[in-house]
């Protein structure tokens, strides 16, 4: 669950997740939502006064989409795509960022399916 | 200048060390700003929306910061050469006529640590200079200009001082 990812500012970044339950089994994510964001720190959604605020700090939205459907070849496969333009790459300041994943299903279950830093390379023709 | 560019710079100058990258030298330099603030009494902030500096570095702020940057470097340098002594102790190894000697990781910290120190040395003096060419007065404002009075004797003459 911890996967460093690798883009470069201005380009499109692709990435196919596989989603797996805490014994490593390949999890069905038929009725399953994703969600994954990039932050440049785990502190970034909290202001100086340790407020929450789920909309700040959010460099990009990865937008994750859930690829299993509900039949077919790909079901219960538990691919998760990540699929960003480039404009929304070129956003991003060259650093270490940190991201994660999470799959959702009912009112009160979550998991985190890939997480850690998201390395931004720099570019030179804008 | 951007961030970036300074990474980019600093690698360069390092010798472009094949496990360090810009986007590493990016990030220590956008989480550590604190230690420059500190050394020389500045309030320089990150902005949270564009994760650039601000006020933005000047050339000799600049030169600095690129210091501390060096000296934290070589401090990695000595803490990974610590970390595989403790992972591999192995320094010589003979059998049969033949004898392999590897590299003593307790030499190259002190090579390290020799660099460090240059390094610090010449941060503190690049700081001295700094403060040296930045300083200023604390204040102009006041009634320096008002004619002193003085206590007279007989072996002086009274007379109104002006202090401008």
């Amino acid at each position: 669950m911890c996967m460093n990812l690798t883009g470069t500012q201005g380009n499109s970044f692709y990435k196919r997740l596989v989603a797996r339950d805490s014994d490593n089994n390949i999890m069905n994510l038929s009725g399953f939502t994703a969600s994954g964001y990039i932050r440049a720190s785990y502190g970034a959604g909290y202001t100086n006064d340790n407020v929450y605020v789920p909309s700040s700090g959010i460099l990009l939205n990865l937008n994750p989409q859930i690829i299993s459907g509900t039949n077919g070849s790909l079901y219960s496969s538990g691919y998760v795509d990540i699929n960003v333009g480039r404009t929304g790459m070129a956003a991003l300041p060259c650093s270490y960022l940190l991201f994660d994943v999470q799959v959702f299903s009912g009112a009160d279950y979550a998991r985190t399916i890939e997480g850690g830093y998201f390395v931004i390379n720099p570019e030179i023709t804008y | 200048m951007k961030i970036v560019d300074m990474a980019q710079e600093l690698h360069f100058e390092l010798g472009q060390p094949t496990d360090l990258s810009v986007p590493a030298i990016s990030y220590w330099l956008r989480n550590n700003i604190g230690i420059l603030n500190n050394r020389l009494n500045k309030d320089i902030i990150v902005d949270d929306n564009t994760l650039e500096l601000y006020p933005n570095l000047g050339e000799a702020e600049k030169s600095i910061y690129k210091k501390i940057y060096e000296c934290y470097f070589y401090d990695l340098k000595i803490k990974q050469t610590l970390n595989s002594i403790n992972n591999d102790s192995l320094l010589e190894v003979t059998d049969g006529g033949g004898t392999v000697r590897r590299i003593n990781r307790n030499e190259t910290s002190k090579v390290y640590l020799e660099a460090k120190k240059q390094s610090f040395s010449e941060l503190d003096m690049m700081i001295h200079d700094y403060n040296i060419n930045d300083v200023g007065p604390l204040q102009v404002a006041g009634d320096d200009t008002v004619v002193g009075s003085f206590i007279t004797d007989k072996y002086f003459t009274p007379r109104p001082f002006n202090r401008v």
